[in-house]
């Protein structure tokens, strides 16, 4: 185990290190992406280029304004903004809870929606419960998120504005720990509009994974023994149905925390690290990208050691592997 | 002055389009807040939103209107732009100075005295003086302000921009007598006008040379409010600033106890929770697609404000087929400019002036080019041009791709080969601004920096202010007599005589030379929540927090 861990932080380390390389040099090839004369205003003069250039570090080799940009992220930790020149990692931290709260709370309802839906279709194969079960999630899967978002939005404040259940602001503004339950009211509509497109996927991959699992041989020969269906399904069917699960929600919760909520942290105006990203991606703004990318990557690869461990737990022949 | 980049909610604003579609009706004001605004009353705390971050809330570095809103709350120069909506709002006036500037004979010295009595904030807690103004002018040069070029013509401060050591010698405080004088290297008659934008707002001296958002002690306030919390991405606040006593009608104390501003909330965002009770006031325009009906059903709360800003095509005059007068004046009569405004989302006036029409008398509406696309064919057959492969240039922010589609629809009509070319918003200014890019065609729109024609004429057609970056002359129109007008006209105070000098530019500039297709002033249209009384729409400062008020 050990060695599999220092395997996977030499791994990680690499991997930041190749995506600080990559969001580096897209920036710097990026016509039209100087910020130097951002910063100079309207009517620049060449006078204020050149001295925005020297105080900022600009007019040094790429390498060295990489190197200094990694010593202000991870030493100094003083990193700032070229848009604003605010602090980026206080502002990152400030956004976290938020991004978590809105992740966490779509993660669950994805899983309980998509494994219940996936087991109903699955257990009544070609019924008209599996037939809806289909029908909702494929619609869930085609619906794109900022569209629904959207349209959620509009819907409660033009339309259903008497449904007090549903209101949504400031859907970042309370603690699931001081104001659990005005969290969870406010945070229903960001959690339904990020959860949706996976409850549909998740059912569908459940359904086939059960449907597959129902047909191996020791599962018929548990149903052959005299088994209840119902011990048949907890302890033998779906245990196995949802390794695929493990895999898929590691990789989804990662990419969910590390990019997926850029697209609905600006509808809801959560404030979260997502809207940071989408801000930043809209100025341009090298420094927070570079903090945000980071951020993201490290996500995605941290649940990706997750999922090789849960995996390894779960099924013990990919331990080796 | 810009305004905040808000690509990500244009997205949403067409996406809900189709849901929003067929309400009909509308009612609008142009300025002041809608309804009967009874007497003002004191006290309440205006929940306002923010798309994002403001730019700053340091008067060095803050270039947006966003930026100046706050600003204008908080701090003060010299001078101002009157308190006031409409025309009346273009003018300058005396602010921290105690009137307007003595002006010497040849127009190179402008003489201040600064009014006694004007405190700073916690925890300076002095009065402003006239140190603190040349100290305010040195250190954007210092901390590389995006306005420092409007204080480039002081003596001095060419050497100050380069060695950034010793003070500029064009500008001398003496504190004793309350007196500033400020040395320019040239007769400059927008002068007045630099002194009144927030760039020039007194900081006391000592002002950390880098930027103050984020520093509280630092963000020393002159005027009713101070910041008194800023946190980036999430909220800003203001309350009163205890040290304000009011000095004249231009420097209000101001209604509300504060104002608290939600930072990360999207138009659309804003629009939902103004209807839902939970917001008073936004910072930005409603978005196109909810104006309609929100005009249809809280009509009161809708204000159509008139900026001083047009929306053009420019036609760079150093490439083909442009570089001939006919090819530009054939673009000119062949753009249906109300079609153009319509893809706007009627959201304004069609217009084929250079300079808006609230800066009048400095605009004077000409009509050299009434539609006709037969004459506009026929001139590109004179020109021989027929067939040229066109690029025309847009930023990816709707409704700009829409126009410039129609553009090149234009275009290949009166026979010409276009072709459209979109670039993202963030780098579409710079991009085109560039030498190197050089586009043959392209759309762009100029809101004042400050309200006087020049900020339009001289900056978007002077052939002398051509440069390879940065380059705000896209059509690179250069014709000497026209420069050398110009040159005359900034020389000049500010006063009726300069506003008929720019007039007369416009209509030679679209008349002799046509650099530009201008076809829009865009409208501001803004939706406030039911209570919110006292809306005065400056076209510098836009809304003035100071006069709003909430109705009990």
């Amino acid at each position: 185990m050990i060695i599999f861990l220092a395997k996977r932080i030499v791994g990680l380390v690499a991997v930041l290190f190749a995506v600080s390389v990559i969001t580096f040099i897209i920036f710097n090839v990026i016509p039209g992406g100087d910020p130097a004369l951002r910063m100079a205003g309207r009517h620049p003069t060449k006078q204020a280029i050149a001295n925005i250039n020297k105080d900022w570090g600009f007019d040094q080799p790429l390498y060295k304004q990489y190197l200094a940009m990694m010593d202000h992220l991870f030493v100094k930790r003083d990193l700032i903004s070229y848009q604003d020149q605010t602090e980026v990692l206080p502002t990152i931290a400030r956004g976290i809870p938020r991004t978590l709260s809105l992740a966490i709370g779509a993660a669950a309802l994805w899983l309980l929606f998509g494994i219940a839906m996936g087991v109903a279709s699955g257990l009544n194969q070609g019924g008209w419960t599996d037939r809806v079960m289909t029908i909702l999630a494929m619609t869930g899967i085609s619906m794109p998120i900022f569209w629904l978002g959207a349209v959620l939005l509009y819907l409660i404040t033009f339309k259903y504005r008497e449904l007090p259940v549903l209101s949504w602001f400031p859907a970042g503004g309370y603690s699931p720990i001081s104001d659990p339950v005005e969290w969870v009211r406010h945070l229903i509509l960001p959690w339904i509009t990020l959860s949706i497109v996976s409850i549909g996927f998740y059912a569908r991959v459940v359904r086939n994974s059960l449907l597959e699992t129902s047909s191996a041989d020791y599962v018929r020969t548990a149903t052959a023994m005299g088994l209840s269906r119902r011990r048949v399904l907890f302890r033998h069917t779906l245990r196995t149905s949802l390794i695929p699960v493990v895999a898929l929600f590691g990789l989804d919760f990662g990419a969910a925390v590390g990019g997926l909520v850029i697209l609905v942290e600006p509808i809801f105006g959560l404030q979260g690290v997502g809207q940071y990203a989408q801000s930043s991606v809209a100025h341009l703004d090298l420094p927070p990208l570079m903090a945000l990318t980071l951020y993201g990557a490290f996500f995605v690869v941290v649940f990706n050691a997750v999922v090789d461990i849960a995996y390894a737990w779960l099924d013990p022949r990919t331990r080796d592997a | 002055m810009r305004s905040k980049v808000m690509v990500f909610p244009a997205l949403l604003g067409i996406l809900v389009i189709g849901l929003l579609a067929g309400c009909g009706g509308s009612s609008s004001s142009s300025g002041g807040g809608g309804g009967d605004e009874g007497t003002p009353v004191d006290g309440g705390i205006l929940r306002a939103a923010i798309n994002d971050n403001p730019d700053h809330i340091d008067p060095a570095l803050s270039y947006t209107s966003e930026g100046w809103q706050i600003l204008e709350a908080t701090n003060n120069g010299l001078l101002s732009l009157k308190k006031a909506s409409g025309a009346e709002g273009n003018k300058v006036v005396p602010d921290i100075a105690e009137a307007l500037p003595k002006i010497s004979d040849d127009g190179k010295t402008y003489t201040f005295k600064v009014r006694r009595g004007v405190k700073f904030s916690p925890p300076v807690n002095r009065d402003v003086k006239p140190s603190d103004f040349k100290f305010s002018i040195e250190r954007l040069f210092r901390v590389n302000s995006g306005g420092l070029a409007f204080y480039k013509g002081i003596v001095g401060a060419d050497e100050y921009a380069k060695t950034r050591k010793g003070g500029i010698s064009g500008i001398i405080a003496d504190d004793k007598k309350g007196t500033i004088t400020f040395k320019l290297t040239e007769a400059d008659g927008t002068f007045p006008m630099f002194m009144a934008i927030p760039f020039a707002y007194a900081l006391p001296k000592g002002t950390p040379d880098k930027d103050i958002s984020s520093v509280p002690d630092a963000r020393v306030a002159t005027g009713p409010y101070m910041v008194t919390s800023y946190t980036p991405k999430q909220k800003l606040q203001l309350r009163r600033n205890p040290s304000f006593k009011e000095w004249t009608d231009q420097s209000p104390n101001g209604h509300l106890d504060g104002i608290d501003i939600a930072i990360g909330v999207d138009p659309d965002a804003a629009v939902n929770m103004t209807v839902n009770g939970d917001l008073d006031w936004y910072f930005t325009a409603v978005p196109p697609a909810r104006l309609t009906q929100l005009k249809a059903q809280y009509g009161d709360q809708v204000n159509d404000y008139q900026r001083n800003n047009i929306t053009y095509f420019f036609m760079n005059e150093r490439k083909a087929p442009f570089d001939d007068l006919r090819v530009r004046q054939a673009v000119n009569y062949a753009t249906d400019r109300d079609a153009l405004v319509k893809i706007f989302g009627g959201q304004g006036e069609p217009t084929e002036n250079i300079v808006p029409p609230p800066l009048k008398p400095a605009y004077k509406k000409h009509e050299y080019y009434p539609y006709d696309l037969a004459k506009a064919k026929q001139l590109i057959k004179q020109a021989g041009v027929e067939g040229t492969d066109v690029s025309v240039w847009t930023r990816n922010q709707e409704p700009f791709p829409k126009a410039t589609q129609y553009m090149a629809s234009v275009l290949n009509q009166i026979g010409l080969n276009a072709t459209v070319r979109v670039l993202d918003q963030s780098i579409y200014d710079d991009t085109i601004s560039n030498q190197k890019t050089d586009p043959q065609i392209g759309i762009n729109d100029w809101s004042q920096d400050y309200p006087e024609a020049g900020n339009f004429i001289d900056t978007l057609l002077n052939g002398n202010n051509i440069v390879s970056i940065g380059n705000n002359n896209q059509a690179n129109a250069d014709v000497p007599a026209l420069n050398a007008q110009i040159e005359k006209a900034n020389r000049m105070p500010l006063g009726d005589a300069r506003d008929r000098m720019w007039a007369e530019l416009d209509s030679e500039y679209m008349k002799q030379n046509a650099p530009l297709v201008p076809f829009l002033n865009a409208s501001y249209p803004k939706f406030n929540g039911p209570n919110l009384r006292g809306l005065v729409f400056n076209p510098t400062y836009f809304e003035l927090f100071p006069s709003m008020w909430l109705e009990k």
